[in-house]
């Protein structure tokens, strides 16, 4: 745990020293006149040095205080701002982390049980070209392809919304973003569970509950897949991670009003507290899932033990 | 005295000694046979075969062979680029131009803006009146530049990190794993977009946020496979018969953590080029009138519906040159990891 609060300290003091290092500040684009800047800065606290500046907005941060927007939403507390646009970001993230995990463990098992198989290579060349197409690229041409194409021939009701997101549009606005988003991590976990799955495979326990005449199902899910899960958990961690805080071409491409699209613009304008809170508030959430995921391990494989000191 | 007169008895050809420490860490399997009595030749004969070995492999490997093809062909537009494109990337034609070519059509307005297709401009022109095929080749060499010199960085910078806290252990060890604890858990597209916003925009600076976000995992690799290399037998070895750590580290260590760090290269650059495309995309990349294809993808979705190739085009090229790199990666690391071979 001590782990944990060193590594969110630290990310907090890296963005702040990045932050802080950045030529001009929130306000010195405003064209105001040089006292007025300072007695802005003044009431922000702006104007005190960097550490005890810093201090400050931990001790804030302690206390749930992620204080206020300078540029984006004047006076808005940040909590809010983050909140809102993470709602979006995380349905986003959760649907696509679905969708790679039934598409990704479907694909990497089915190329595994049929090895050297047509339904290998596809499969594994398929999953190769949809880890390298980028986000961007994939979006815009599904978009050009949903536009041009797809909906000129579809029924009026089915149409597929073109960007924006579930509360306007209804859940047909997920089905483009999700696909787009979930397309390389799927990639990945298919590649990845094939590859666990094949040496599993090969092990004495498999050969026996073959030779004990169990059926193929039971023998894939229950003897193989579950022991070929463990390298796949902790890349699935990364990836969950990767999904929630890496939607921002998807939110992008598509119009989503997400969190993402929100830090790019207070990059920007050098909205400190904005940067700030997303870059905490997104570490906190890699750290949680990683932390999880070494719960999990536990689970998954009961030879693992947290009470014994680790090698 | 006892180390000279042991020489010649390990090394009666004069093969050096990490060549059987290549040997050894290439084919695991190989582990059991006895390295000392082995005559000189055979290890030699041993040790180029792991090579030799591992690019038989590779040249097997369609994808990969095909991949690499690709990859030679970018390299050599992005090298020649000033001579392939028939115009400068930046420069924005105008009406007197394409009146003078002849394009206008006989009635209505001209435009030197979104023309399309045709022998003067090969690919048409974008929205602001520049020849897409000059701009398609130009991208090429900044992606490739890209990807190439921030993998080079990562290496300068986490190689030699990953050697010393792998082998030394300690307080550099303590501090690297702490800095890449931190680093793990900062979503990296965030501090990438942070580092730019911070150095501005410039293609210098896209080098080092690639290459200050990409640093540690590799530094983290190198670290690892020292561990697991660093209490091997011949590495004990070398330590009894009085090479210094230098030696150690380098002629018997480094080589043999060579592969994993190799095929954490090849699939870096196309991640490197993934990265700068998308932070061109999402408009902090390359500064503007620099090609770049991400930012050509992003330029062209407003006209998307009536020219769809100006996103086809960059699209295309860039999806085509990552496929080339992770194709050849997978078959490169199938090819030197015996282990993988099934």
């Amino acid at each position: 745990m001590i782990g944990l609060i060193f590594v969110l300290l630290g990310i907090a003091a890296l963005t702040f020293t990045l932050m802080h290092l950045a030529p001009g500040s929130p306000f010195s684009s405003e064209r105001l006149p040089a006292a007025a800047v300072e007695r802005i800065n003044a009431s922000y606290g702006l104007d005190q040095p960097l550490p005890i500046q810093f201090v400050k907005y931990i001790w804030g941060l302690l206390h749930g205080d992620f204080s206020i927007s300078y540029k984006q939403q004047v006076g808005a507390e940040v909590r809010d701002i983050i909140f809102t646009g993470f709602a979006n970001s995380f349905q986003l993230g959760i649907l696509a982390f679905a969708f790679t995990i039934f598409f990704g463990l479907l694909l990497g098992v089915l190329a595994a049980v049929g090895q050297n198989t047509w339904l290998d290579y596809s499969t594994m060349t398929l999953s190769l070209a949809g880890y390298s197409i980028p986000n961007f690229v994939l979006g815009t041409l599904l978009l050009l392809f949903a536009t041009t194409v797809l909906n000129p021939i579809l029924p009026a009701g089915l149409q597929l919304p073109i960007g924006g997101w579930l509360q306007q549009y209804g859940p047909g606005a997920a089905i483009l973003p999700v696909l787009v988003l979930s397309l390389r991590p799927t990639s990945v976990l298919a590649r990845l569970t094939r590859a666990s799955m094949l040496e599993v495979i090969r092990q004495d326990y498999i050969r026996t509950a073959w030779s004990k005449g169990l059926g193929q199902r039971v023998v894939v899910i229950r003897h193989a897949l579950r022991n070929a899960l463990l390298p796949v958990i902790t890349v699935l961690g990364d990836e969950l991670g990767n999904l929630i805080t890496g939607s921002i071409v998807v939110e992008q491409v598509f119009v989503i009003n997400g969190l993402g699209q929100q830090f790019v613009r207070s990059v920007q304008d050098l909205d400190y507290n904005i940067i700030m809170g997303t870059t905490i508030f997104y570490a906190f959430i890699v750290v949680l899932i990683n932390l999880a995921v070494d719960i999990l391990y536990a689970f998954v494989d009961p030879r693992i033990s947290y009470t014994k000191a680790r090698a | 005295m006892a180390r000279e007169e042991n020489q010649p008895l390990r090394d009666p050809a004069g093969v050096p000694a990490h060549d059987s420490a290549l040997d050894e860490s290439g084919v695991p399997a190989r582990r059991a046979v006895p390295v000392l009595p082995t005559v000189g030749g055979d290890v030699a004969a041993t040790a180029n075969s792991l090579w030799s070995d591992a690019w038989l492999r590779l040249r097997r490997n369609k994808l990969a062979v095909g991949g690499a093809v690709v990859i030679v062909l970018i390299i050599l537009v992005a090298i020649f680029a000033d001579l392939i494109a028939p115009y400068d990337p930046a420069f924005q034609f105008g009406v007197g131009d394409v009146r003078k070519a002849g394009l206008c059509p006989a009635s209505g307005r001209c435009s030197a803006k979104l023309l399309p297709v045709s022998s003067h401009f090969w690919l048409g022109t974008d929205s602001l009146g520049r020849d897409v095929f000059s701009r398609l080749v130009h991208g090429a060499r900044v992606s490739i530049s890209v990807g190439l010199i921030s993998q080079l960085l990562i290496i300068l910078v986490g190689v030699p990190l990953g050697l010393v806290a792998g082998y030394y252990g300690r307080w550099v060890d303590y501090l690297l794993m702490r800095v890449t604890d931190v680093m793990y858990a900062f979503p990296t597209i965030l501090f990438a977009i942070v580092v730019l916003a911070v150095f501005g925009q410039s293609f210098l600076n896209i080098l080092i946020a690639i290459g200050l976000t990409f640093w540690p995992p590799m530094a983290r690799l190198v670290r690892s496979q020292v561990l697991s290399v660093r209490e091997k037998e011949y590495v004990e070895a070398a330590r009894a018969i009085g090479v210094k750590d230098r030696g150690i580290i380098f002629r018997h260590i480094l080589p043999n953590i060579l592969s994993p760090v190799i095929v954490s290269i090849t699939f870096g650059i196309p991640f490197a080029i993934m990265t700068e495309a998308f932070l061109s995309f999402l408009g902090i990349g390359i500064p503007v009138p620099q090609p770049s294809w991400g930012s050509m993808v992003s330029d062209a979705r407003q006209y998307m519906r009536t020219d769809p190739s100006l996103v086809i085009f960059p699209g295309l090229a860039i999806s085509l040159t990552l496929f080339a790199f992770n194709f050849f990666g997978d078959g490169l690391r199938d090819a030197l990891d015996p282990r993988t071979r099934k």
